[in-house]
Parts: C-alpha cells; structure tokens; sequence
C-alpha cells in the first residue's frame, strides 16, 4: 500500500543535560561516552535501513539533540549529511541554553534549515518551577543567534496548561514568543504521563474547559498576526508548515531511527527498542505493527483529520472502495451542523472547534 | 435400596444465609455414603455455578441417601433443599410440605436471624418437626450456650439438647444423623389410598421432558400409570420414575413416604406448578393436597439484546431458561429506544437478577435492562380495568380514572437502635406502619405494609445502609390499593425516551425525577452539542439538566510513536462504544436505562 518513496527521516538523539519534571521521551542524562557509543548504533542503523538518500524531510529530535558537545554533535551531523543532500527541512530540535554559536555554524554547514526550540514557558519562575533551565533571555538571545547565522525557520514549543500559569499569563506567553517574530508555533497542552516528576508530584492536567480556552486565545492571538491553525496544536506563517511532522499527518511513511524511534515503512509500522543497552550492542527488539487496510483506514481518518488539508474522500474512496459520507452521513452533517466539519472540494476538513474534539470525531467516524 | 417406611426420614435443611447449611448438607452427604469425597464439587446441592458463587440456593434439589444408624437398621434419609430467598417463599413451602422434620441451623456466632425466623414459621405451618442445631462451634467465637438461649427465646422451641457441630470440620454430624433418626418422625400414609403426590420441584431435561420431583403422600406410582396434575387439569403417562442419590437410580415405583422424580413427557414446565398435586386418572384422590397457590411474576423490566442482532439469540436463551423457571415470563415487546425485546416477569429482584446474570454469562449476551416494573391496576373511565406491567404502555391520563399498585407485608427485624431510621425510611416510602414487636432484648421487628414498586426502587440499599446491614428483612404480598400514580417521562435532547418511563406518586415526582435525570447525566458522555435531560409529566417540564458539550477532547501530540498508541486506544474505545444505544442523536449507554433504579430522593 504504502510502494511510493519514503522521504523523510526521523533521528532521535535520547540525551538530556537534566531531565524536565514532565517529558516521558525517551531520553537519558547525558555522559559522553555513552553518547559517543550511541551515535556509533546510530550510523549503523541508519546504513542498515535508510536506502534512500535523497530524503525531502530529516528532523532530529530527542532528548536534546544539542547536548551532545560540539565534537559528539558535529559526528551526529556528518552521519545525517549523506542522507541530506536534497533536504527541502531538515529541522533539529534545540533547548536554548545549549544553542552555541558553535553549535549553530555547524548546522548551517550541514545544511539544516529549521530549528525548533522548546521554551515551554517565557516566564522565568515557571521556567524554574518546572526544572527548565534557560530564561526567556536565553531564547531571545538564541533565536537572534540563528538569525545571525541564517537560520530563520524557527518553531518555538509551548506548553498549555503547566501549573500556577493563568490565562492571563499565556497571553503573556504568547505576546512574547510573537516578539521574536517566529516562523512556527507549536501548543501542547500538559499531559501528566506515568513515571515523571509531575505523576509522583500528583500534578493535575488542565481541566478540558481550561485547555479549549488557551487554544482558543493562542489560535486568536496568533491567527490575528496571520498564522494558520494548519494541524490541532500547530500554527505557521503562510508555507511554513513542518514538512515533516506533515508526512505523518498526511499518514505517509517515514523512516525513524534511534533508540525509540518509530518508523513506517513498507506497510509495517515499528517502535525500536527503548533499552539502550540493546541498543548499543546493535540488538534492536521493535514492536511491529503490520498496517492491513483496515488499519490503513483507521490511520487515514484519524491522522489526515488533523490538519486543515483535511481528509480527501475521493482518496479515501479509492482506497478502500467506500464512500465514507454516504456511510457516515448522519454523523458527518451532524459535525457539519454544529460547525465542527466541513466539506471544501471533496475534502473533509475539521474547523477550529473540529480540532479541538478530534477524538470524538474520529471514533464517531471509526466506530 | 430398599424401601421402608418406617426406617424413612424426610426433611430439609432451614438456614440463614451464610449459617452453613450447604455446608453441613455436605457433611451428611459424605457421612451417608451417598458420594465419594472426590466427586465432591464444593456444596453440591447448589448446582448451579451462580449459585455456588453467590452461596444461595436458588432452585431446589433433593437427594435419597441410606444412613446405616447406630440402632443397626438402615434408614432412608430424603434432603430436601429450600432456596435461600424472600423472592421464593412460596417455593420453600412447598419443599417443607414434603417433608416431616426440618433441621434449624444456627450460627453459634450470629443467632437467630430474622430470615430463618420467616423460614422456621413456614415450617412450624407445615406441622414439622424442627431439630435445632447449633452451628460453626469450631470458631472462637462461638457461644453455643447463648444460641441455644436464642432458639428457646426467638423461636419458642426446647433447644436443651441441640446438637452442637461443626460443619466445616464434620465434628458431630454423626450425632445429628443419630438425632434425625430418633427426632424426625417417619412418614405417614397409607400405600392403599389413592395417589396423591405433592410436586415440590421440577426441571427439564432435553430427552424426557418435564422431571417432576415429588413427594408421594398417599398411594404409589408406577411406569405406566396414567397420572393426572389436579391443578393444571393434565393428564400424562408415567415413562420414568426413581430417586436421585444424586444419581439417578430408575425403580419401577415409589411408594408413599418416598421422595423422587417422575417423567411423563411433558413439554412444559408451565403445566408442572409447585405445590400440585399428582394423581391417578382413573383412581383420583378426593381432594387436592393443601397450600397450593398461583405463582405470578411481581416485578416486570424490558430485556432487550445491546446488539439488535442479538434478539434471536436472547429469544432462544429466554425458551431455555424457561424451560427449567415456571416463574420466568416473557413476552415481545417493542420500545423506539431500545428496538426489540422481551418484557419479562419475576418473583422478585433476585430472581431478575439471577436471570440477568444467566443470559450474560451462560448466553454471552449483552443486554439492556429497563428498571423494573410492578404491575399497576388502570381503571378506566369505560370501566375497564388493565394491568400495566410498563410503564410507557399506561393510558392517557384522560381516559383514567384511577391506578392501585401492589403492596407488601414488608417485616423488618433489626437492632433497637434503628427503629427511629427504618421507620423514617418507611415513611418515607409511603409504608403503612402496622406492627412494632419486641423480638428479644436487643431486636424488634417493625411491620409495615408498603407499595412493592418502593421495595423496588433502592430499599435494600436504603435499609442496608441506615442499619449498617444490620436489619434483615422479608415480605410477602398483601393487597392493592389506589394512589395518586402518574407516569413520569424522560425527555434527552427533547425525545421522550420510552425505556425510562416510570410511574411515580405525584407528591414524590419531582424529587425523584431530578434524581434520575441527574442520575443519567453522570453515565451519558458529552457530546459535541449540549443535551438536555428534562423530567416531563403529562409533556410537562418538571426538572431539568443538561449535559455541557464537549469542547476539547483531543490528543494534542500525535508524532510518530504516538500514532500506534493512539490508534490502539480508538480501537479500544470502539469496542466500548459497542454497547451503547443510540436514542435520537443521543449515544446512552447501559447503566442508564437502570439509573431509575441507583437514585437517591434527596435532592442535594
């Protein structure tokens, strides 16, 4: 099903200089020589599985792929450079306390393009609070360092909903990261996952009413200073959306390498080990899924309604020999009705309000 | 075996539930030989698995075991079990009036309960010989001397020489079986008179029919003979006849004194009603054995299968199940809600949920449940009079003229603190306070008569809980009576839906219909529009709430490894999403249609 190319890759770098109260990544503290070992697995896997090199999309994320020290992260991005030849994004995520101008000039060389930055929170003390490490100085200060270098197609990561943080507040948040005239805008409301600091504290999530309205005030905000609202928790200036994160909305196959990873590739999608150990020796247990076209089905709704490029229906017709509207159409006029969907050429697309409940929307249309 | 009148003993076991009557039925049937102790299933007179984990007696058995005395002679003991519930009075009665003695088991720790006391009155009715027995002696805390107080008191039987066991560790069976022996007198009849054997139980079995289990009173019966059931007016063919040791042992007749099955071809259970008699066509006895009586349904609720494709499924469980329950009514109904089911009756809300439990586990369907019902008497101006077993079948209020609902003789007995609470609940539930007794220095037992559809509605719980499960309690049907009864719909997103319809008494509506639409409100998930739940009377509003409409329910990061998790999750809930119903626009799932049921009054 999926014989067409695969364009994009993902590399996960799992190490963190400290370990954020709510991040349930895969990630490690940092220790050079495990990190050295680990970029050796790395390589290998990627010659192993990665027989396209002219990728459209690479994006490492991690963990923090800019703790590695400047030597560690040069090697990182001679390994990628074969498979980066054509890359129209190839994006690496960064914390700005370990954005060095070394660091920045390297990836400039290599050809990286984008770079997303994990701010979280532009106050200071909430930064403290939730054991983050830069100020909101330090991502000023970052952000005009990739400008210098030219490097201006930045994403700034922000967390809805952290606690003591108001509405007010988040406004604040996002006035701030509207300063720093960003290309990409990417809201996540908190999730408290087992085994972080937030579940042993008992940190309770945003109530649901309390996460609509801090989409509703970033999706105003920035919609007003002419983002788009493209995909549930992501915003960009007109063609500034993630080409990567859009190959797996638009449920195309990639490939994902690193200790963690997950890739889709050839009608199977896998989850690498997440022992490092293993993963060192070369020993890669994956969790494998084989997408049959009833599941191909399931990932095609719930993955293309994500995004305002919305679900194609003549595509989906194609696909699996079903006119979705005709089977749904009780419930898909019912969304209409109440303005969560519409319909444009074909395509069913979710509104602001669709997006906020998308999970009720896809099981309706699933179930 | 042989037969002797003289050298037979008839009797049942009377307990209170968890006394250890299954238990000790247990030990006698080691101690009379009757099966190895490796065939032993735990308590294998409850057959039935739910039974056995539920520790009740649901339908009766009955067993033939010899016990070799210490007098040297062989006796025949017949162990006739009762089931353990106030929803089956009757049939316990009916299995008593088979025998001659019964033995009162009495837990050295807990005394006389109430429902043994109910039991025990039942007995003493039946003119039986009743042998206490002092129970569970083995523990630390037993206090056999204050249990044999307790039976001399409460119940107003010598109890000076109860025998002390343990049935748990079979310390003293012996003396007990020795006890039954010279206690329980052997039973009387003459072989020459005509036929006259009470049925007592009655199960069917795919190749024989109807097995009736009888006790032969006057006459004999013989294969071949020509059998006529007085009250149901059917005549039959005897094809088979014996007893059960638990195994069946074929004899070519039983004699009277003798306990054991008969099968005559008989296609249904309904023709073979406890407590009638069977007789010989051309020989018939003068008179029908006493204490027979109808049994009817007193509590009706809709069944329907969660998955319509299920209806054939759940018809065909229903056949089977009544194949084997006289009690169990069910006829095909209709509701907008819920599409096809069955509209079923039972002897109470035990048996329902027994049936209920049946069809999910032994059928493996899914079902809907409708809260259940009483049946209401309609009068109408024309001067009809209709029985309404639901509610949404009740007339316009313009062509009533008034409704009656059934009543109970509810007895409570409880600890003397309680009082004040239980007679505040009664009143609550409209009862009619008729008798409050000292039933020893600690107990009193409250009287009062009250609709059943209250009983219905939580009073166990309610009960339970102000007594801290201390009370117990029992009731049998009195009499109807009118009230101010309406019917009381409940409308989601603007549909009146006919599966939560209910008949109410007008001065408790409103409470109760805030309670069940606030109720329904915790169980129906959001919906991407607000839905309101209103309690109508008569297409009048009289309570509303509404659920809010779901305004985020999304998983902000879907990347990568998230995309498996998440699609497994919607699978899951997919699955969950299966046993809903959709009424209107309006997804409801189960335990709604039982909301009606879990409310309090109180309005908070």
């Amino acid at each position: 099903m999926t014989k067409n190319n695969i364009n994009s890759l993902y590399i996960h770098i799992p190490f963190c200089e400290s370990i954020c109260d709510y991040c349930d990544f895969t990630k490690l503290q940092y220790f050079r020589n495990i990190a050295s070992t680990y970029l050796e697995a790395l390589e290998k896997e990627l010659t192993e599985t990665v027989t396209n090199h002219d990728l459209l999309t690479i994006y490492i994320g991690g963990g923090t792929p800019t703790s590695l020290e400047d030597d560690l992260f040069l090697k990182l991005l001679q390994i990628v450079d074969p498979y980066s030849k054509k890359a129209k994004e190839y994006t690496i995520e960064a914390n700005p306390e370990s954005l060095s101008v070394n660091k920045i000039k390297m990836m400039k060389e290599y050809g990286v393009n984008r770079v997303s930055i994990g701010v979280e929170s532009t106050d200071d003390r909430i930064l403290k609070d939730i054991n983050r490490h830069h100020t909101f100085s330090d991502v000023k200060k970052a952000k005009e360092l990739l400008e210098l270098n030219g490097i201006n197609n930045i994403n700034f990561d922000l967390m809805l909903g952290l606690p003591n943080v108001s509405i007010k507040m988040l406004q604040k948040d996002i006035l701030n990261i509207l300063s720093l005239n960003p290309t990409h805008v990417s809201c996540y409301s908190l999730t408290v996952h087992e085994h972080t600091v937030f579940h042993i504290n008992k940190i309770t999530p945003p109530s649901d009413e309390f996460s609509y309205e801090a989409y509703r005030i970033v999706d105003s905000l920035l919609k007003k200073e002419g983002f788009i609202h493209y995909e549930v928790s992501n915003w960009c200036k007109p063609n500034k959306e993630s080409l990567h994160n859009l190959t797996y909305w638009r449920n195309e196959p990639y490939y994902g390498v690193g200790l963690g990873a997950s890739g889709y590739v050839n009608d199977v999608r896998y989850k690498n080990t997440t022992n490092l150990s293993m993963y060192l020796k070369g020993t890669n247990a994956q969790e494998k899924e084989v997408v049959k076209l009833k599941d191909l089905e399931i990932y095609q709704i719930m993955l293309n309604l994500r995004t305002i490029e919305g679900l194609d229906l003549e595509k989906y017709h194609r696909l699996f020999k079903k006119d979705l509207y005709k089977e749904k159409q009780q419930i898909i006029d019912g969304y209409i009705d109440s303005g969560h969907l519409k319909i444009v050429k074909n395509h069913l697309i979710p509104t602001f309000e669709g997006m906020m409940i998308l999970d009720k929307i896809t099981l309706d249309l699933i179930a | 075996m042989d037969f002797e009148q003289i050298y037979t003993r008839n009797f049942s076991i009377i307990a209170h539930i968890d006394h250890g009557k299954s238990t000790l039925a247990d030990r006698i049937l080691e101690l009379t030989g009757a099966i190895s102790e490796r065939e032993m299933k735990d308590q294998i007179l409850d057959s039935m698995d739910l039974e056995r984990e539920r520790g009740i007696t649901i339908k009766l058995n009955a067993v033939t075991l010899s016990y070799k005395s210490d007098d040297g002679h062989t006796y025949i003991f017949n162990l006739i079990d009762t089931p353990g519930h106030v929803d089956f009075t009757y049939e316990v009665s009916r299995s008593l009036a088979a025998c001659e003695g019964a033995v009162l088991v009495v837990d050295a720790t807990q005394g006389v309960e109430a429902q043994t006391l109910a039991n025990v009155y039942l007995a003493i009715d039946n003119n039986l010989e009743i042998l206490p027995v002092i129970n569970k002696v083995d523990l630390p805390s037993a206090m056999p001397e204050w249990a044999r107080e307790e039976i001399e008191k409460r119940i107003g039987i010598p109890a000076t020489e109860a025998v002390e066991v343990s049935a748990k560790t079979g310390f003293h069976v012996h003396e007990l079986l020795e006890a039954i022996v010279k206690n329980i007198p052997a039973p009387s009849g003459e072989e020459s008179s005509p036929l006259q054997a009470l049925i007592f139980d009655s199960f069917y079995d795919s190749y024989r029919g109807v097995v009736i289990m009888v006790r032969i009173k006057e006459g004999k019966v013989a294969v071949g003979d020509h059998i006529k059931l007085m009250q149901s007016n059917k005549d039959y063919v005897v094809t088979e006849l014996g007893i059960r040791t638990p195994d069946e042992i074929k004899l070519k007749e039983l004699k009277c004194g003798q306990v054991g099955y008969v099968c005559a071809q008989i296609k249904d259970i309904k023709d073979v009603r406890p407590g009638d008699t069977v007789t010989l066509f051309d020989n018939p006895a003068k008179h029908a054995l006493p204490g027979y009586r109808d049994i009817n349904p007193m509590v009706y609720c809709g069944l329907y299968p969660v998955d319509s494709d299920d209806y054939q499924d759940l018809k065909e469980a229903l056949e089977k199940l009544s194949l084997n329950d006289a009690s169990l009514q069910f006829v095909p109904e209709t509701s907008q809600a819920l599409g096809f089911g069955f509209r079923c009756g039972f002897l109470g809300l035990l048996h329902m949920d027994v049936i209920q439990e049946r069809l999910e586990r032994e059928y493996n369907i899914d079902l809907i449940l409708t809260a259940p019902s009483v049946i209401y008497h309609v009068y109408l101006t024309s001067g009809e009079m209709l029985s309404i077993d639901n509610p949404s079948k009740l007339p316009d209020s313009s062509r009533i003229k008034s409704i009656e609902e059934p009543y109970v003789k509810a007895s409570i007995m409880t600890p003397k603190e309680y009082v004040g609470p239980i007679m505040e609940l009664c009143q609550d539930k409209r009862g009619i306070y008729l008798d409050l007794q000292y039933f020893d220095d600690t107990r009193m037992i409250l009287v009062y008569d009250m609709p059943l559809s209250e009983i219905v509605y939580n009073f166990f719980d309610k009960l339970k809980s102000f007594t801290k499960g201390y009370a117990s309690f029992d009731y049998e049907p009195s009499s109807y009576r009118p009230n101010d009864l309406i019917k009381m719909d409940v409308m989601l997103n603007g549909t009146v839906v006919d599966a939560l319809s209910s008949i109410v008494y007008r001065p408790h509506a409103y409470n109760r219909g805030l309670g069940i639409i606030r109720r329904i409100k915790t169980v129906i998930p959001r919906q991407q529009f607000e839905i309101p739940i209103q309690a109508a009377i008569g297409g009048k509003i009289i309570a509303r709430v509404d659920v809010k409409a779901v305004r985020k329910d999304v998983l902000a990061k879907c990347y990568g490894g998230d995309i498996s998790r998440k699609k497994k999750l919607l699978e899951k809930q997919k699955e969950g999403k299966k046993r809903m119903k959709k009424v209107g626009s309006v997804e409801v799932p189960q335990e709604a249609f039982m909301s009606i049921l879990s409310i309090d009054d109180e309005e908070e």
